[in-house]
């Protein structure tokens, strides 16, 4: 007999899948303390970078909401006299991208309005309240939220109709609470039916300090003298810079030098720092946790393989070769890697959802990454697996045989 | 005319751990052991009897001296064709079993052709004739953690036989067994070496050894061979 009559040592593909199922499967305890470390690891990585991408939705949904959505049109040279036309709400309203718009100005009380709840003129000086003419397109671009009632619209303001709506602090002064009894307020010696409280506004604060009435029933009742006019508009997300280009033109397009846009600054370059940020703090946790994630499967495989020397010596003297052994070790390792990758994921789409709902934000999951989430457990496990695979491989069997 | 060589052929072999302390566990040795032979190597605990049978197993490399497995000499040849010689022609008994826990019965002895190339279909049908021959068809599916020892051995003996080795090695196969399993156990290794396997068993205890028909001593990792008493 020579060496070389001897056929070589085989372990069939097949056959390498089977035993590493069978040692995976036949051992759930060791496998699931196997894979804790990756199923942490996995899950951490995905439920950090699930949050960043949520946060960073967030970011821009606020940024977005809060001041990318408002434009203020202002006259450039006040003289006393009113620079805007009368169908503000109507000609603004017609532009792409507005939602609410009208003409607002502050009405100069000289003494003898005295706004209160009866006929009577009170005797004595009172804090005043203040009075506000707004057409209803800016009482509804201040995106008030109505406590009783309703807000005036556009019949009251053609039709010049004596109502107020009036802000919470000011219902407070007047002893008010409630509307269906029709109550009145007295400016002068005119009486105004209130058809609604506010109880809060996103926009102009002093609205809920104030009573506040159509502009065209203040022309005709009060005429108040060199008011500040202005107007504000509520436009969808991202259409405030094209409003404040178009609304000086369409409401003055014979002088629109005359109006002054206020448009507030494009917050890209913020969001994007402030998006930057989030997303670089929370790709370095989701790497540590992947770090944390390997260095923990590879300890546990290591152990693992430490615990199993005597059979690897036993595949030794059957026949396996070291590349036998190294496979095996490593499918499944990385087997394992995978389906604790699978579990990870699962368990972090439900802690992203969790986070998101309890504080109200609208969870954004990067499908890629999701997918690309078991690989990642299953690279982790391969690459954890193959030192002691190695290590195992290259051991003597009869030390291994020993131990 | 072609004379066969020996099974195993040992000339000068050594073991030795370097240390430190250097320890000389296996001291120059020559002998043979022929074809079909039945050998017993016995020795106190710590003489060199495992480290001598894992030499013979392919299991360790000698630091010195030759050995030749059917007239092949062993140094010359790569881990490959030490691990082939292994899969094809070398069965292994141990003392500790050395069965995977977490498999069946039936799983354990096909393992011993696990890594031939034969098909799964072929390894569980002669694993099924193997489990036979050492009387545990009725345990061929259980579990080895609920085994017993004499059982155990014999599924480990049923793991050597099914690989149809020239060369079965067994350490301390009866070690943990008592009397009348380590009859029947005795009884499953003779029949091999009647079936023509040539058998080289470790063991301590002198009533077993005198089943072998050949005898060497090994003490401070000297092998002897001591003149059998006629019975």
């Amino acid at each position: 007999m020579t060496a070389n009559d001897l056929p070589r040592a085989r372990l069939k593909w097949l056959d390498t899948i089977t035993e590493a199922a069978a040692a995976i499967s036949q051992r759930p305890v060791r496998t699931l303390l196997t894979a804790l470390g990756t199923i942490l690891g996995v899950g951490a990585f995905v439920t950090t970078t699930g949050l960043a991408d949520t946060a960073r939705a967030q970011v821009s949904a606020r940024f977005d909401a809060l001041k990318a959505t408002e434009v203020r049109i202002q006259d450039a040279a006040p003289d006393g006299t009113n620079p805007f036309p009368d169908d503000v709400d109507r000609r603004l309203q017609a532009l792409n991208g507005i939602n609410h718009a009208g003409l607002t100005y502050p009405i100069n009380d000289p003494g003898t309005l005295q706004p209160r709840n009866t006929a009577t003129r009170p005797v004595g000086t009172h804090q005043p309240i203040p009075l506000i003419a707004a057409t209803p397109g800016a009482l509804q671009a201040a995106l008030p939220e109505l406590a009783t009632g309703r807000l005036y619209d556009d019949f009251h303001q053609q039709r010049g109709e004596r109502v107020a709506v009036i802000g919470r602090v000011a219902a407070d002064q007047l002893g008010m609470t409630r509307i269906d009894n029709q109550p009145v307020v007295f400016i002068g010696d005119t009486a105004y039916t209130v058809t609604g409280i506010i109880d809060d506004v996103a926009r102009n604060p002093d609205l809920l300090l104030s009573i506040i009435i159509p502009t065209s029933t203040e022309r005709h009742d009060i005429h108040t003298q060199a008011p500040t006019f202005e107007v504000l508009i509520d436009t969808a997300p991202g259409a405030a810079p094209l409003a404040g280009r178009q609304a000086p033109l369409a409401l003055r397009p014979q002088q629109p030098e005359r109006l002054q846009a206020l448009v507030p600054p494009d917050p890209q370059t913020l969001r994007n720092n402030v998006e930057g940020d989030v997303t670089g703090l929370y790709y370095a946790l989701a790497a540590l946790a992947l770090l944390i994630g390997t260095i923990a499967i590879a300890n546990a495989t290591l152990l693992n393989t430490i615990e199993r020397r005597p059979e690897i010596g036993l595949r030794r003297a059957l026949g396996a070769t070291r590349t036998h052994i190294v496979r095996q070790i490593t499918l499944e390792a990385s087997v394992t890697g995978a389906i604790a990758g699978i579990v990870g994921t699962a368990i972090a789409i439900y802690a992203i959802a969790a986070i998101a709902h309890q504080r109200h934000w609208t969870a954004t999951i990067n499908p890629t990454l999701t997918l690309a989430a078991p690989l990642i457990g299953l690279a982790t496990g391969a690459i954890a697996g193959i030192g002691p695979a190695l290590k195992a491989a290259q051991t003597p069997p009869a030390t291994t045989l020993r131990t | 005319m072609n004379v066969r060589p020996p099974a195993v052929s040992v000339r000068g072999l050594e073991r030795r751990f370097v240390g430190p302390p250097e320890v000389v566990a296996l001291q120059p040795c020559d002998f043979d052991i022929g074809h079909g032979d039945f050998v017993a190597v016995t020795g106190p605990s710590g003489s060199g009897k495992t480290t001598l049978l894992s030499l013979l197993g392919l299991l360790d490399t000698p630091t010195g001296g030759t050995f030749l497995l059917d007239g092949v000499d062993t140094a010359s040849l790569s881990d490959r064709q030490l691990t082939a010689l292994r899969a094809h022609r070398i069965g292994f008994v141990f003392q500790a079993f050395h069965l995977v826990s977490y498999r069946s019965v039936i799983d354990n002895v096909e393992l011993g052709l696990t890594y031939q190339g034969i098909s799964r279909r072929q390894r569980r049908c002669l694993a099924g004739e193997v489990i036979d021959q050492v009387g545990l068809s009725h345990r061929r599916d259980a579990q080895c953690t609920t085994l017993s020892g004499g059982e155990k051995q014999r599924v480990a003996i049923a793991r050597s036989l099914i690989r149809q080795p020239t060369l079965m090695l067994c350490d301390e196969p009866t070690g943990n067994l008592d009397t009348a399993t380590s009859d029947q156990i005795l009884d499953l290794i003779e029949h091999s070496h009647l079936q023509g396997v040539t058998v080289v068993m470790i063991t301590h205890d002198p009533n077993v050894a005198r089943r072998a028909t050949r005898r060497l001593a090994i003490t401070d990792g000297h092998v002897t061979e001591p003149t059998l008493q006629p019975a």
